[in-house]
């Protein structure tokens, strides 16, 4: 059953199309990855889905309720984690808390039961009397989440949650949302512009550029949209632009390019045939230091689909 | 409901939290100013005992037996004390022709007072208030009178004699009395600076109003709030609620500071300086609900400062307006918007009465109505979609 039917969207700001024609569905439970570059207009699809925008044509459903016409009904599915801390920061996390709590129709014993398991769940229980400023980064960040969840939303929108978030901060962000999903069948909606954060996180995916559907589905049906399987990530010593021009023109070689003096071909492994690299390795006395073949990463599907690099 | 209540406890322990910043904005700030300039201005502004009389010529083009009643009116001994009759006079008082008729007949008629050059501005208070009260105490004469002419003729005129008698002895022992006793309270130089003070204090929160805003925008408490399951419309009311708890409590900072500091506001009933605060509190909050409407952040800046620059030239608080005699300067002053909120002070101050304040008050809130109707129906049509 689906959560969210995004039905033909298209958004235009004056004369310029931020989002032509989206259309997707999203499942009951799913982790749905929409990613693209910056600009993209995956906040703008993010905004018109969370009702601060309408589109200019086109609609969204949301548990069975349209936006545009049973917008309040659609939002009380929602949860929504900004990109930007949306927080007080001269209030308590209690404060805070409270005030959102209002605002998502909580009120009395059960605003303050949510309270308190909203607290609990991201850790903030004892210091939920302390100013939000003397928070660390990954605290507020963890506060961000706990106001959006705390109405026990059915679908969580995070939009970016791990921009300048460290390491640490980030896999408990990862644990969470994973932790949230299982628990309470929420469906997540989570927006990146990091490939491998999407790769690791969610089922299915839609990948955004330029306000067009680049690719959407599972990983695997993404990976085989772009015939590419993997990549080829080798080290060779003394190589040069027309070895790297010859290597290209293999069979079953999608694309090519250097990172670090690693070379990288993007393969689709059904027609690639390793003797032929090796072989012509040998031919151009190009000495193989290095050789290792991986499975394509999402970045490379990207790239391989739009000729361009995800944060370029 | 909770979420209004939300509102409302978030805006005052938000305003709390700020406490060292709005003592320092709305309390120190302007009383440190207040006794500086008003210090410096306390010449122009004379007290009591010395104020200057006021030069009046009185044009009478009715000249009936009303009309004379009228002039002696200013020729009175008590009414001596304060104005003088000359045929130069800085303010020209035109009785029209058929006073008298349109008098008897109970129509409007209108005695237009002339300011040759700008002088004072309460000196037109007074003589105005002094020609309106006179004016009631005459109509209130001849509706008695007609009602005596239909009683019994018998003792119609015993009767019209006492009563008329009992009339003109309040008139001129109480009400002229008590309007020259008010009309000669004159504004020193701290409650001038108080009442015209204000012009800029609630530019600066009006400023604040739009500020917060602007800051929730970019924090993206704006957009977290708008994801919530309430209608753009719910949400601007809510931002105006907030704007009006925060205007609120800052100009009752403002006044309280200017009461117990005994600068001003000290003799005027604290009702009348509480509805006052409402209407002022409702133009700051329907003006910064028009600006978030209509413009964005830059143009909403731009504007406010313009205000602020506005006000500051030609509010009166810090260029006095009194010794001022420039045409263009005088008109300008004029159009300072935050003019009606000053002369409500003033009025309060002057005359510490209801009558002398709810044209003002009804005038703010009519604004106020109509700033929010616009900036309603904007929201409901198209808000913040770009």
């Amino acid at each position: 059953m689906s959560n969210i039917k995004v039905k033909n969207v298209t958004k235009r700001f004056n004369d310029k199309l931020v989002l032509n024609n989206i259309d997707f569905e999203i499942k009951k439970g799913d982790i749905f990855g929409l990613i693209g570059p910056n600009g993209a207009g995956k906040s703008t699809l993010i905004n018109i889905i969370t009702g601060l925008l309408k589109p200019s044509s086109g609609d969204i459903e949301i548990g069975g309720h349209s936006v545009l016409k049973e917008a309040v009904k659609a939002k009380e599915y929602i949860g929504l984690v900004p990109q930007e801390l949306a927080i007080m920061e001269t209030m308590s996390a209690y404060d805070n808390l409270e005030y959102f709590g209002a605002f998502y129709g909580l009120g009395g014993k059960l605003l303050k039961e949510r309270i308190a398991e909203a607290l609990e769940v991201t850790g903030l229980r004892e210091r939920k009397k302390e100013k939000v400023k003397k928070f660390s980064g990954g605290m507020k960040r963890r506060l961000n989440l706990a106001i959006a969840i705390m109405h026990r939303p059915k679908i969580l929108i995070m939009d970016e949650p791990t921009v300048g978030v460290d390491p640490q901060s980030r896999n408990c962000i990862f644990e969470f949302i994973k932790k949230v999903n299982r628990k309470n069948n929420t469906t997540v909606i989570y927006t990146s512009h990091y490939m491998e954060e999407v790769e690791s996180l969610c089922n299915d995916i839609f990948i955004l550029d330029l306000g067009k559907e680049i690719a959407s589905g599972s990983k695997q049906e993404i990976k085989s949209m772009a015939n590419i399987h993997g990549t080829v990530r080798f080290k060779v010593k003394d190589y040069n632009e027309e070895f790297i021009f010859m290597i290209k023109k293999l069979q079953g070689v999608k694309d090519g390019f250097i990172v670090d003096d690693t070379i990288n071909l993007l393969i689709d492994e059904n027609n690639f045939v390793l003797e032929d690299l090796l072989k012509l390795a040998a031919d151009n006395d190009k000495k193989i230091i290095s050789f290792n073949l991986e499975e394509a990463s999402l970045e490379e599907v990207f790239l391989s689909l739009t000729g361009k690099k995800l944060r370029d | 409901m909770m979420r209004i209540k939300a509102t409302i406890i978030t805006c005052l322990k938000g305003t709390i939290v700020s406490w060292k910043q709005v003592l320092l904005m709305y309390c120190i700030f302007p009383i440190i100013l207040s006794v500086g300039l008003g210090y410096f201005q306390k010449d122009s502004f004379k007290t009591e005992s010395e104020i200057d009389k006021i030069n009046i010529t009185i044009v009478d083009k009715d000249d009936s037996s009303s009309s004379h009643v009228f002039r002696e009116l200013f020729k009175a001994n008590e009414m001596q004390k304060l104005f003088n009759v000359t045929k130069d006079g800085d303010y020209l008082i035109t009785i029209p022709e058929n006073y008298e008729n349109k008098l008897m007949n109970f129509k409007d008629v209108t005695i237009t007072v002339d300011e040759k050059e700008r002088v004072s501005r309460d000196n037109e208070l007074i003589i105005k208030n002094i020609i309106e009260q006179y004016g009631k105490n005459v109509t209130e004469n001849f509706i008695v009178g007609n009602k005596i002419e239909n009683l019994d003729v018998a003792d119609k005129d015993n009767l019209y004699n006492n009563i008329v008698k009992q009339i003109n002895d309040f008139s001129k022992e109480n009400s002229l009395k008590i309007n020259m006793v008010r009309g000669k309270k004159i504004l020193s130089s701290y409650e001038n600076q108080a009442a015209s003070l204000i012009t800029f204090m609630i530019t600066i929160m009006a400023m604040g109003c739009v500020g917060s805003y602007y800051l929730e925008k970019e924090n993206g408490t704006f957009k977290r709030l708008m994801s919530t399951p309430i209608t753009k419309e719910i949400f601007f009311n809510l931002e105006l609620l907030c704007f009006f708890i925060y205007s609120f409590i800052l100009g009752a900072v403002y006044i309280l500071t200017f009461a117990f500091s005994g600068l001003a506001f000290r003799d005027v009933n604290p009702l009348y300086l509480f509805m006052i605060l409402i209407g002022q509190s409702l133009i700051v909050t329907t003006l910064s609900g028009l600006i978030i409407t209509f413009l964005g952040k830059k143009n909403s800046n731009l504007l406010m400062i313009l205000i602020l620059y506005f006000q500051i030239l030609f509010g009166g608080a810090f260029i006095p307006l009194k010794g001022i005699t420039n045409k263009v300067f005088i008109i300008l002053s004029e159009f300072s918007p935050g003019n009606i909120i000053s002369q409500v002070y003033r009025s309060s101050i002057l005359f510490n009465s209801f009558e002398k304040l709810w044209r003002d008050l009804a005038i703010m809130i009519m604004v106020s109505a109509f700033l929010y109707i616009i900036s309603i129906i904007k929201v409901k049509i198209r808000w913040e979609e770009e």
